[in-house]
């Protein structure tokens, strides 16, 4: 699974390269979503700017990374299409997962949040 | 009309060839991107749903996929000869699932898994299911638009 990674001050942005991640793809798909997170130090932007479709099997290495995350982690996402967000709302996701529209505005949203005190 | 009849190997990767004729056939009908969108999502969920608990991943088997439109609505009919759904699965399909209210600070305790057949039940607006002398068929209807708009 191919992703995209830059780093902007203490954010990661991972774009996710793949158009499609239904159940053909979807378990590389957590497996590599699974490491990226793992690995990162900092706050992550899941860039979904490129994907045109994705199925319950691929929210579920969503959610995975999620909860890969570390305690104090945090994992954002930008990009998300009308259709895509349509699924987000049928399975309630829209309430866990935080959106931004684009990579930029979701990278100050997190920069935003680390600068404040605890 | 267009329609779709075709059978499928049951190999994950073919379920994609059929999600692209049924996004198709949704424009052609004037689904819009939404809801084009949600009726290839559930016809992938069902179809997915054959290979990995009808027939258990099991290769060399085949489903039967049918669509068009009939009676103003899109119906989408999938037939297996593996094992059958079992009925609290039937019911939470045809009746749907009450789902918990999510709080996003539990993320430990969110599911992997296990939102297909909701989906299917939100999407769709009629689902029958079947099971007779060894066939499954699950049916599925949703009302193309201009249909919708006469019923409201």
């Amino acid at each position: 699974m191919r992703f995209e990674e830059t780093v902007s001050g203490d954010v990661l942005v991972v774009k996710v390269m793949q158009p499609r991640i239904a159940a053909d793809v979807a378990g590389d798909f957590k497996k590599s979503l699974v490491e990226a997170v793992s690995r990162a130090d900092r706050a992550i932007v899941l860039d979904l700017t490129g994907l045109t479709f994705i199925d319950s099997m691929g929210l579920g290495g969503l959610i995975a990374a999620l909860k890969a995350l570390k305690e104090d982690g945090n994992l954002v996402l930008c990009g998300v299409s009308h259709s895509i967000l349509s699924m987000f709302k049928l399975t309630r996701m829209d309430k866990i997962f935080r959106m931004f529209g684009t990579a930029e505005e979701a990278v100050a949203a997190l920069t935003h949040d680390a600068s404040r005190p605890a | 009309m267009r329609r779709i009849h075709c059978a499928i190997g049951c190999e994950l990767a073919e379920v994609n060839s059929i999600a692209a004729m049924l996004r198709d056939l949704c424009a052609s009908l004037g689904f819009d991107e939404i809801d084009a969108y949600q009726v290839e999502l559930a016809a992938c969920e069902a179809m997915v749903n054959v290979i990995r608990h009808a027939y258990r991943n099991e290769p060399g088997k085949t489903m039967m996929v049918g669509a068009g439109a009939e009676d103003g609505r899109l119906v989408i009919e999938i037939e297996d000869r593996g094992v059958p759904m079992p009925a609290e699965r039937v019911r939470d399909l045809k009746e749907g699932v009450e789902i918990a209210e999510v709080d996003s600070r539990e993320r430990s305790s969110l599911r992997e898994s296990g939102r297909g057949l909701q989906i299917i039940h939100d999407v769709m607006d009629e689902i029958s299911y079947e099971s007779e002398g060894g066939m499954n068929r699950l049916r599925m209807g949703k009302l193309i638009a201009a249909a919708r708009r006469e019923e409201q």
